[in-house]
């Protein structure tokens, strides 16, 4: 699961470990690059 | 004698400071929330509105560019330094060991952990979340007003913080969690602060290269302006 973060959200793995130990969910990741549709 | 300064006052004076700086972005409004029921009206709340979670820079951002006020608690935050910071989670070992920024920022364990203890934090459980929104319209009365200014920006306000009380600014800098060490700093001294954008402030949140963060008291903004008679 960590590696997924890492994969998916450009997430250290220690990272999504602590937030995790928080009671947070890393797995909603703030908006990143955008990807826009063609007009 | 003690002047409050009002809400149209921290909306007028901030308007003034933004012109006499000719600021690229507003200063930033914020407020330390103790429940849901303090949630600006005009406030969006990431995880409700968006669906998504936010980095508290990315708030600021939202603020100071968009001029929208965003008000965030513990399920909204992806970062989880301010989460520690504002106090909206209790500290833990793993944390305070380190073991988030050794090997990769810090070379040592011990010197990591070091850092960590040493992060301006509130006490755990007094707030519950936090609002900013823009200063110039925010609808809610700010308890600290943090702002990125160029370096004659900050060069403009030393000076003015100097002509008000002659005494300078006395600031714990680092490279990290910009976040907590703009908005913790002057809410647990009431002083001014000055502090550094982060990596995740420039990745997620467009601060530029040539920016700092300056934080002050919504009452200086008066102190830099006659009292009115009768205050």
């Amino acid at each position: 699961m960590l590696q997924e973060y890492k994969d998916e959200y450009d997430l250290k793995p220690a990272y999504a470990q602590l937030g995790e130990m928080l009671g947070m969910d890393m797995k909603k990741s703030p908006p990143r690059e955008q990807k826009y549709q063609k007009y | 004698m003690v002047y409050m300064v009002t809400l149209e006052e921290v909306h007028e004076l901030g308007t003034e400071l933004e012109r006499w700086l000719r600021m690229r972005v507003h200063p930033i409004a914020v407020k330390m929330l103790k429940g849901r029921e303090d949630v600006p009206p005009d406030a969006v709340i990431p995880t409700r509105d968006w669906g998504h979670k936010f980095a508290l820079c990315q708030a600021f951002a939202k603020a100071q560019r968009d001029g929208q006020t965003v008000a965030m608690f513990k399920e909204d935050m992806w970062c989880f330094e301010p989460v520690l910071g504002l106090g909206l989670a209790e500290s833990i070992p793993y944390f305070e060991e380190g073991n988030h920024r050794y090997p990769d920022s810090v070379r040592t364990l011990e010197d990591a952990g070091e850092w960590c203890r040493n992060m301006p934090h509130l006490e755990y459980g007094v707030y519950k979340g936090i609002a900013v929104g823009p200063v110039n319209t925010c609808s809610f009365m700010p308890q600290v007003v943090t702002m990125h200014v160029n370096g004659m920006q900050m060069s403009q306000l030393l000076i003015v913080k100097n002509w008000i009380d002659g005494r300078d600014v006395h600031s714990q800098l680092s490279g990290h969690a910009v976040c907590n060490y703009a908005v913790v700093p002057p809410l647990l001294t009431g002083e001014c602060n000055v502090a550094i954008p982060c990596k995740g402030d420039r990745r997620l949140a467009m601060a530029q290269d040539d920016e700092i963060m300056f934080s002050l008291l919504p009452d200086m903004l008066r102190r830099g302006h006659p009292v009115p008679a009768g205050a």
